[in-house]
């Protein structure tokens, strides 16, 4: 970022290779949609060329860059919410017809058949649960699971002290616990 | 490591958050406690179940985003731009330059203000012009008095006869002028002549009446014919015209048909003061003298003569009388008739104002006489008078280009 500040077009390029998968797993997760998730990836690198000239590298980069990604999240949801409520079974488009569905698109092509389905079977439970949680315990759960954001990070990002930010993803997974226990003895193979 | 405080640390532990030393701690009291590594041990689990993979970004959306922020790039927000307009503006109006100038604006102004937030000063009327036309020294006069208040101003004025003789245009005077300003010197003022200083020191001043609370004006330095100086009413306002300031004074309240005949004869207009003189002759032996002098200024001694002897005769046994023989005498002398002007000299060596200029226009005329071989001085012209040495070189230096001219 202080080289991109220095004048370095190319840095931005880096920045955005560096960034911009995680980026757009967490916009993905939060949004429950992919084009959402592209056009709110764009708009995050967009406002950081517009303001680069205001960041002073008092946090770092990436607290500044999910921290704008969230707010446009956030926007997009109340906008959507004024709109139909998409479901992980909405086609990408509406205008593109039949399409992958989330938990098409997050199943793993490479397991076998029959591990394939256990997966396939948990990961829609998983969708699911984690849809269920409350927001602010899924935003934070899916920056410390998608995002692989420390704590003091998610903390500065969504505002709140950074014991908070930990009783909050405490509640997220023992939620997801719950709704996840048939799968535990699964799990505990999975070791 | 209690249970309260692992739980407190569990988060940290479960991400690999903690510090070895914690973490090391951690993991010895989850080994000591079923409850604690049981809980522990399901969160696990949980994450392990909840794990979500990673999708790949569309391939094409770093070339979008790239696309995106160079249209973003391209196009400049107005609040943007009228930040970039503000701080362009800030930076020209923080030049030293532009602060200096604003400081001369401040400074400038405020000048003005201040100048303009004054009284105004003494009317301009005050501040008279002499007859000459000239300013009234108000500078000539001491410093302390030229700043005083309009009303002491106004008095200085009436003051002003002893800087005036002092004056070029005083310099240049002609004998009735020099006359003129020794007047009042010699006699002191008569009760005529304290009537009208007051009076002109009362039309000066203000309402608050200040000059008659000065002493007045002090006598002009040196000798010679005491015009007005014999309780001789008509002839004080010469005298006093002499000294322009109070000329000017007076002029403030009326020019009389005598100060105008006056003002045409010091401007030249002889012909015209000659007439004017004439008018108030009848009634003013004075006038009469003038109009005599006029003639001699305009027309020349010959053509004055009998004007001076009319009004010897006239006005006999007085100053315009004795003035008057005076001058004809030396008109007489200047046409080279001096036995007639022996005559005339010699009635004046009686006169105690006049006597000391006869007998010194006597001697001249010897001097003259004996120049061009001429004898036969007369026995009382050639009797030296006993105030002649005496006579102070300041009373013939005056009239020297006046002897010279007659």
């Amino acid at each position: 970022m202080i080289r991109f500040q220095s004048g370095d077009r190319s840095a931005f390029t880096l920045l955005v290779r560096r960034h911009q998968g995680p980026l757009f797993n967490f916009a993905f997760r939060h949004l429950r949609s992919q084009p959402g998730a592209e056009e709110v990836v764009q708009d995050a690198f967009v406002r950081v060329v517009q303001n680069a000239a205001d960041f002073k590298h008092e946090a770092r980069f990436s607290t500044w860059l999910y921290t704008i990604t969230r707010n446009l999240c956030i926007d997009q949801i109340r906008k959507r919410a004024l709109r139909k409520h998409p479901s992980l079974d909405e086609p990408r488009r509406a205008d593109e017809g039949e399409g992958p569905t989330l938990g098409e698109q997050t199943a793993d092509s490479k397991a076998n058949v029959e591990r394939s389905a256990v997966a396939g079977e948990i990961r829609e439970k998983v969708q699911a649960a984690v849809d269920e949680l409350p927001e602010d315990q899924r935003e934070v759960f899916l920056m410390r699971e998608v995002a692989n954001l420390p704590f003091k990070e998610i903390a500065e990002i969504v505002g709140v002290p950074e014991n908070t930010v930990k009783s909050r993803m405490r509640y997220a997974l023992e939620r997801l616990q719950a709704a996840l226990s048939e799968f535990e003895e699964y799990a505990r193979a999975l070791r | 490591m209690d249970c309260e405080k692992f739980e407190s640390a569990m988060m940290d532990e479960l991400y690999g958050e903690l510090d070895e030393l914690t973490s090391a701690a951690a993991k010895r009291h989850v080994a000591s406690c079923a409850r604690c590594a049981a809980l522990l041990g399901g969160l696990r689990a949980t994450r392990r179940v909840a794990a979500m993979p990673m999708v790949d970004p569309p391939a094409d959306l770093e070339e979008r985003i790239l696309a995106a922020v160079r249209d973003a790039q391209k196009v400049v927000p107005m609040r943007r731009r009228a930040a970039r307009v503000v701080s362009a503006a800030g930076n020209w109006a923080m030049r030293p330059q532009t602060a200096m100038a604003a400081l001369f604006l401040v400074m400038i102004g405020t000048s003005v203000l201040l100048i303009r937030g004054k009284p105004s000063r003494a009317p301009s009327a005050e501040v008279t012009v002499t007859e000459q036309g000239a300013p009234a020294p108000v500078a000539a006069t001491p410093p302390a008095e030229a700043t005083a208040t309009p009303m002491a101003s106004t008095v200085l004025l009436a003051r002003a006869p002893e800087s005036k003789a002092a004056s070029p245009s005083a310099s240049q005077a002609d004998l009735p002028a020099d006359e003129l300003r020794a007047a009042p010197a010699k006699g002191g003022p008569t009760p005529s002549k304290d009537k009208e200083d007051q009076q002109g020191q009362a039309n000066a001043s203000t309402p608050g009446g200040i000059a008659n609370n000065l002493p007045p004006a002090p006598p002009a330095a040196g000798g010679g014919a005491a015009f007005g100086s014999q309780g001789f009413g008509p002839q004080a306002p010469p005298a006093q015209a002499a000294d322009g300031t109070t000329l000017g004074a007076t002029k403030q309240q009326a020019i009389g048909p005598f100060d105008t005949a006056l003002q045409q004869y010091r401007k030249g207009q002889f012909d015209d003061a000659t007439r004017a003189f004439d008018a108030l002759a009848p009634s003013d032996a004075n006038a009469e003298l003038w109009a005599a002098r006029s003639v001699r200024e305009g027309k020349g001694c010959r053509n004055a003569l009998a004007r001076f002897d009319k009004v010897a005769r006239r006005a006999a046994n007085s100053a315009p009388g004795w003035d008057a023989l005076l001058e004809g005498a030396l008109c007489y002398r200047a046409i080279g008739d001096f036995g007639q002007a022996r005559v005339r000299l010699t009635q004046l060596l009686k006169i105690d104002s006049h006597k000391d200029r006869a007998q010194a226009e006597l001697d001249r005329i010897n001097q003259l006489q004996q120049a061009q071989g001429q004898t036969t001085p007369p026995a009382a012209a050639a009797r030296p008078s006993p105030k002649r040495a005496a006579a102070p070189a300041a009373t013939a230096a005056p009239n020297a280009a006046t002897d010279q001219a007659y």
